[in-house]
């Protein structure tokens, strides 16, 4: 079995290196932007110098010719929406509806980036826009000042609200009645003053803190994926969650899970992911058992182990 | 076996006067006027700037008194010279003694503002970062991604977006003087508009009021039960309106006016008194002239003087709230000569009480021609409230009050004492501190921190000026 598996694994790393191969040829206009290193198959702009670090070669995105001029961040996935020079200024650039409810859209600071207009990005792309570089942890350059903030019950409320589109009031329900972040405030650092006259939130994270984050990132993540199953789509623009399992071979299906996983590394840590981190959240397509997942478990799982990160819950 | 034996002989000359200054310990107490003497010694020690020195770093307990090791090196260092006499230059004796064996002199430790007399605390300088660098952070070192992360998060409630964070780094070169400058410029236009959005002012300002006012629903406007004794939301719009808009913060004790929501959801200054209607809508009747912002509204007087003849619990309250200081936790003790005279007689001239009501009763007295909750009267100035029923002190003979170290004839009087004093701004910039970064400053953040309540004067005692300073420190914007 394990013979099977490599073979199998060999044989797809071939032949999708072949389709790059193929794919670099044809289009020789590429637009590399700010692509550091030219070979660079997926289009994100990483500095991908062993010309498909990943290992699964992935042409870049929907091939889209179309996608000319204005992807200036190395983002050459516009894809058919991709139009009027969507680039790194709009983030989404995937071409997913902006009015999506992001509660940042509706008149917040910073709007510049988040509208069709070309956006900041234009000249020249920008770092936030290529997958974040990968290092070394043996010659990183590591804080000892542990000068990190624990996200409390409000900014929480806010963060995840803001990153999987809904209304802050919206996006848990305990027992689809009660708000999560007021069932849970006092785990999740806040106080109550006026009901019980706790009028100073506890210091620091309480043992059952971890349980009600994992438990609120969760119930949000699912009820995201069961809202953009109904449509439209608002932050699993990428798949189909009709699916009843992603298949891990089908180079759609993995290109797909790559811009959904950048999605969700930029709406929930403002970011690209590394390509390590993209190669881990594939791994998500199968389960413990080895099995294919749905699409909806996919998303489910993705957002809850990218949501989950101590890089979302402390600033 | 000579060596053994005079080692025992060590042990027990050792163990012998450990036991005689034990037995000589009970006949001593702690002395209220330490810590005044101590910060006179050393004024320029974090724990004395804007502050005054608890009893903590000499004592275990005050009553009964029992001392730690740095108190007993005080002790023996003062070689039976009169306490008040000789406290300085017992301090200085054993500066360079590490009473608590912690590795550190007990002089590093006050420069450190730890406790020299307790091993657990000390401080330790972190090691510079390892690794040779870091391509997302500037680690170590102020970076503007993450300062722009964080201000975002903790003033606007809201972590910046993907695009925000385009935009922000739009068009800059980081590593040019113009790039760094186009960055501060961009950092503090969002802490602008951050300082002025509903999450600032509605929660997390109204978030640092709470402990301050006290609110109890039970006896505020929203009673359920029908008991309606002041309401509190006067006592947070005033203070959510004097720390925005640039204006004087020392209007949480002085202001003489009142803030009410408009139907647009706005703050307006209402002047003027307005009784309300009792049990029902209560107002704010006390009279103009014998306004002291926070410290005097009706649901102050009424939540911490309430029946009391001597609202010892309000100057308490106001002492912690606006000056820093928990007379509780025998912090802020500048005894008064004389006192505590005893007044209302309560017993608090008794050794365990009068070590901090010697402070707390002058700081008292000016509280006490204000209701608590009286009638009609609730939260009212009143000259003859000593003599009321319910609330009369026998031979009230208004005595002299007094507020760190200063006599005062009224509590307007006093309020304008604390909001000039050093202990206000400090109190105020470590209120905001803890609350932005969700700690107090470490000793390599001390210096920062004073620079920033130092220069409160200069900003005109804005807090919105105060915030622009303290994200600029390190201790907020480097990882």
């Amino acid at each position: 079995m394990r013979y099977v598996r490599f073979i199998f694994s060999l044989w797809l790393v071939l032949s999708v290196s072949a389709c790059v191969g193929s794919y670099n040829q044809q289009h020789p206009t590429k637009d590399v932007g700010a692509d550091v290193d030219p070979t660079d198959a997926d289009g994100y702009g990483e500095p991908d110098a062993d010309g498909d670090a990943d290992g699964y070669g992935e042409p870049d995105a929907d091939g889209d010719s179309t996608d000319s001029g204005g992807d200036a961040g190395g983002d050459a996935d516009g894809g058919p929406t991709d139009s009027g020079g969507d680039a790194g200024g709009d983030a989404d650039g995937y071409g997913e509806p902006d009015a999506d409810g992001d509660a940042t859209d509706s008149g917040g600071y910073g709007d510049a980036g988040s509208d069709a207009d070309g956006g900041p990005t234009d000249s020249g792309g920008s770092p936030l826009d290529e997958l974040w570089p990968e290092q070394s942890p043996d010659d990183m350059a590591v804080s000892l000042k542990a000068n990190l903030r624990w996200k409390r019950g409000a900014i929480l409320k806010n963060d995840l609200s803001q990153a999987l589109g809904f209304a802050p009031d919206q996006s848990c329900k305990e027992l689809e009645l009660f708000d999560c972040f007021m069932a849970h405030n006092i785990p999740l650092g806040g106080s109550d003053p006026f009901g019980s006259g706790l009028y100073e939130p506890a210091r620091s994270p309480q043992v059952t803190t971890p349980i009600a984050v994992e438990r609120i990132i969760m119930q949000t993540c699912v009820r995201r994926a069961l809202v953009d199953a109904v449509g439209p789509a608002v932050v699993f623009t990428e798949l189909d969650l009709a699916s009843p399992a992603l298949d891990p071979t089908d180079l759609e299906t993995l290109l797909a899970v790559d811009k959904q996983t950048r999605i969700l590394y930029r709406r929930f840590l403002a970011r690209n992911p590394t390509i390590a981190e993209k190669d881990l959240i594939r791994t998500l397509l199968l389960s413990d058992n080895g099995e294919l997942v749905s699409a909806t478990d996919f998303a489910v799982m993705s957002c809850f182990a990218i949501g989950s990160t101590t890089e979302f819950i402390f600033f | 076996m000579h060596n053994q034996r005079s080692k025992i002989s060590l042990l027990t000359v050792v163990a012998a006067t450990l036991l005689m200054l034990v037995c000589m310990l009970p006949n001593a107490e702690a002395k209220p006027t330490g810590p005044g003497i101590f910060c006179q010694t050393y004024p320029e020690m974090p724990v004395c700037q804007g502050n005054l020195v608890a009893c903590s770093p000499c004592h275990d307990s005050t009553w009964p008194t029992s001392w730690n090791a740095y108190g007993l090196d005080v002790w023996v260092a003062l070689n039976g010279e009169p306490y008040e006499q000789g406290l300085a230059t017992a301090l200085q004796t054993i500066e360079d003694i590490d009473s608590d064996q912690d590795g550190l002199t007990n002089l590093q430790e006050l420069l450190s503002n730890t406790m020299p007399g307790e091993a657990q605390s000390v401080w330790i300088d972190p090691p510079t970062p390892i690794g040779l660098s870091n391509s997302w952070y500037e680690v170590g070192s102020f970076d503007y991604r993450f300062a722009f992360r964080r201000v975002g998060a903790i003033f606007c409630g809201q972590s910046p977006t993907y695009e925000e964070l385009i935009a922000f780094e739009e068009g800059v070169d980081p590593g040019t003087e113009e790039g760094q400058a186009l960055l501060d410029e961009r950092l503090h236009d969002y802490m602008g508009y951050c300082l002025d959005t509903v999450y600032w002012r509605r929660t997390a300002l109204w978030s640092m009021a709470d402990k301050r006012i006290r609110p109890l629903t039970a006896a505020g406007v929203n009673s359920s039960i029908g008991l309606v004794l002041a309401d509190y939301y006067w006592d947070y719009y005033l203070f959510e309106y004097v720390l925005t808009g640039d204006r004087d913060a020392r209007h949480l004790l002085t202001a003489d006016y009142h803030v009410q929501e408009d139907l647009n959801g706005d703050l307006e200054v209402v002047t003027g008194s307005f009784a309300g209607e009792a049990g029902i809508a209560p107002g704010q009747p006390l009279q103009v002239e014998r306004r002291a912002g926070m410290i005097t509204t009706q649901w102050f007087l009424v939540i911490n003087t309430m029946f009391s003849p001597l609202p010892r619990t309000s100057a308490a309250h106001a002492l912690r709230s606006y000056l820093g200081m928990d007379i509780a936790r025998s912090e802020g003790l500048l005894p008064v000569e004389n006192e505590p005279i005893d007044i209302d007689n309560k017993g608090v001239a008794e050794a365990p009480c009068s070590h901090c009501h010697s402070t707390l009763d002058p700081l008292s007295y000016s509280f006490t021609y204000y209701h608590g909750i009286y009638g009609n009267l609730t939260g009212l100035y009143d000259p003859n409230r000593p003599d009321r029923v319910n609330v009369e002190i026998p031979g009230w003979n208004d005595p002299q009050s007094v507020i760190l170290g200063q006599p005062v004839d009224d509590l307007v009087e006093w309020a304008h004492v604390a909001s000039e004093s050093d202990e206000f701004k400090r109190n105020l910039a470590d209120m905001f501190f803890q609350y932005v970064l969700d700690r107090g400053p470490d000793p390599q953040e001390q210096e920062s921190f004073t620079e920033i309540w130092k220069a409160l004067p200069e900003d005109d005692y804005s807090v919105n000026r105060m915030l622009h300073r303290l994200i600029d420190t390190d201790a907020f914007g480097a990882p």
